[in-house]
C-alpha cells in the first residue's frame, strides 16, 4: 500500500511554473480556424488573441485562468471545490500532443467551468489536480487504519447476511 | 482483417494506451470493461442506423437510375454526370460503412472503467478520447439503466453523478464514443452492473459527508465508534427481521 502523493515538491513546482499554453495550441487554432472556411479571418482573429492573452496561474489554494482582449475573462477556482476532472482530446490535438483539461465544479452548468488548453503535460496536471480534490487523500477516511473499526464492519456485514437469510426464509 | 488493422489504426489515431489507475491503494484497483454483448448491442444499433441511411441513399439513386434508362435522348454529358454522381455517392456510403464499423469496434475495445478505493476513472472514445476522474467524496448518486434490448443481452449502464447541473445530458449522443457529459460518468454496457453498483455504494459509505461541503472537514467521531454504531443499527434490523418471521 504505497501512497503516491506525499506531495512531491519538485513535481508540484513544475506545475506552479505553468503560466502559458504551449505554442502547439496556436497551430491547433490555425487548423480549426481553417476548417471554418469562409469564417476563417474572423475565427482566426479571435483565436489569435485568445492564444496570446491566455494565462494560467496555479497556486497553493487554487487555479486561475484568464483570456480576452476586448472582453476579458478570468475564472478562479479552488482545488477543493473541483467535482470532476475530464481529459478530452480530438485527433488533431493528439497529433499535436495536446489535450484539454475540463474542470467541473458543482455549479449549475453542465459545461466545464474551466478548460485548460494547450498543455503538453496534461497528465501531470490532471494528477496534480486530482491529488488536491476532496476525498483524494486519506485525510478524512481513517477507517482503513483502524483494525477495531474493520472488525466491527465485518461483524455488521455478518449480521446483515444473517438478516438476509432470515428474510429469505420468511419469504419462502 | 480487423486484427491486422487495429494497431496501425490506433497508432494513426494516436489513441493513448490503457489509462493509469487514479492514485489510491494499489490492491483496491479494479478494472471493468464493457461486456462482449455491449459490442453486439452496438452492432445492432449501428445496423439499424445504417439501414436508414441505405434507404435514404437508394431513394436518391433508384429514381435517378430509372430516369436514366427511360430517357434515351439525354445528352451524353448529362448522362455521364449523373452516373458519376451516383458512383461517388455509393462509394462514400460504402466508405463510411467501413469507417463507422471500425470506429465502433475500436470504441468497444478502447473502454476502461477503473475503480479504486477513493476514486474512479472512465476512459472511452477513439476519435475523441475522453477521460473522467472523480473522487467518491464528490459522488451524489448512482443510477442503473437498462433498455429492453439491453435486458435481452444482459447488459446495463451504471451512471455515477456528481453535484451540478447536467443540462439535458442524458439523451443526446447516446451511442457516441464516451458520452460522459458534464457531471456524470457512465459505465456503459457492463454485464455486472449490480456488482459495480454495490462496490461504489460500499466505497461511498465511508464518506459520511459525501457531496458538497468544505474540504476535508474533520469528523470528531472515531472510526471505531461509527463502525460500532453500524453494528448496533444492523443488530436492530436483525431483531426486527426475527420478530417478523
Amino acid at each position: 500500500m504505497v501512497l503516491q502523493f506525499s506531495s512531491m515538491p519538485a513535481a508540484d513546482d513544475s506545475i506552479f511554473a505553468i503560466t502559458r499554453p504551449h505554442p502547439n495550441l496556436m497551430t491547433y487554432y490555425v487548423i480549426i480556424s481553417l476548417a471554418t472556411l469562409p469564417a476563417f479571418p474572423i475565427v482566426m482573429l479571435v483565436n489569435y488573441f485568445r492564444y496570446h492573452t491566455m494565462r494560467f496561474r496555479f497556486d497553493q489554494e487554487g487555479i486561475s485562468m484568464s483570456w480576452g482582449i476586448l472582453f476579458r475573462h478570468q475564472t478562479v477556482l479552488n482545488y477543493a471545490r473541483i467535482q470532476d476532472v475530464h481529459l478530452r482530446s480530438n485527433l488533431i490535438e493528439r497529433w499535436l500532443g495536446l489535450a484539454r483539461i475540463d474542470i467541473q465544479t458543482a455549479s449549475g452548468s453542465s459545461s466545464a467551468e474551466v478548460t485548460l488548453e494547450g498543455l503538453l503535460q496534461f497528465e501531470a496536471v490532471r494528477d496534480f489536480l486530482y491529488s488536491r480534490m476532496r476525498g483524494a487523500t486519506r485525510k478524512h477516511e481513517t477507517a482503513h487504519a483502524d483494525p477495531l473499526a474493520d472488525t466491527l464492519r465485518e461483524i455488521s456485514a455478518e449480521l446483515k447476511a444473517i438478516r438476509q437469510n432470515i428474510e429469505e426464509r420468511g419469504r419462502v | 482483417m480487423f486484427e491486422l488493422l487495429r494497431d496501425p489504426l490506433l497508432r494513426f489515431l494516436r489513441v493513448p494506451p490503457s489509462p493509469d489507475p487514479p492514485a489510491g491503494s494499489a490492491d483496491s484497483t479494479q478494472v471493468f470493461r464493457a461486456a462482449r454483448n455491449f459490442y453486439i448491442w452496438s452492432v445492432i444499433i449501428w445496423l439499424v442506423a445504417q439501414t436508414g441511411i441505405a434507404l435514404g441513399v437508394s431513394a436518391l439513386i433508384v429514381p435517378a437510375a430509372i430516369g436514366l434508362s427511360r430517357n434515351t435522348r439525354m445528352p451524353d454529358l448529362a448522362r455521364f454526370a449523373i452516373m458519376a454522381a451516383g458512383i461517388v455517392i455509393v462509394s462514400i456510403y460504402l466508405l463510411q460503412l467501413l469507417v463507422t464499423f471500425f470506429a465502433l469496434r475500436l470504441g468497444y475495445e478502447m473502454r476502461w472503467y477503473i475503480v479504486t478505493d477513493r476514486s474512479l476513472r472512465i476512459r472511452a472514445g477513439v476519435w475523441s478520447v475522453e477521460e473522467l476522474t472523480m473522487t467518491f467524496a464528490n459522488i451524489q448518486q448512482i443510477t442503473v439503466k437498462q433498455g429492453p434490448l439491453q435486458r435481452v443481452l444482459g447488459i446495463a449502464d451504471v451512471k455515477v453523478v456528481s453535484a451540478g447541473g447536467a443540462g439535458g445530458g442524458g439523451g443526446h449522443g447516446k451511442h457516441g464514443p464516451g458520452h460522459n457529459d458534464g457531471h456524470a460518468g457512465n459505465f456503459e454496457g457492463v454485464d455486472n452492473a449490480n456488482i459495480i453498483r454495490d462496490l461504489i455504494l460500499d466505497r461511498l459509505r465511508r464518506y459520511k459527508d459525501s457531496g458538497l461541503g468544505d474540504p476535508d472537514h474533520h469528523d470528531d467521531t472515531p472510526p471505531s465508534l461509527s463502525a460500532a454504531q453500524e453494528v448496533l443499527q444492523e443488530t436492530r434490523l436483525l431483531r426486527a427481521a426475527t420478530s417478523r418471521s
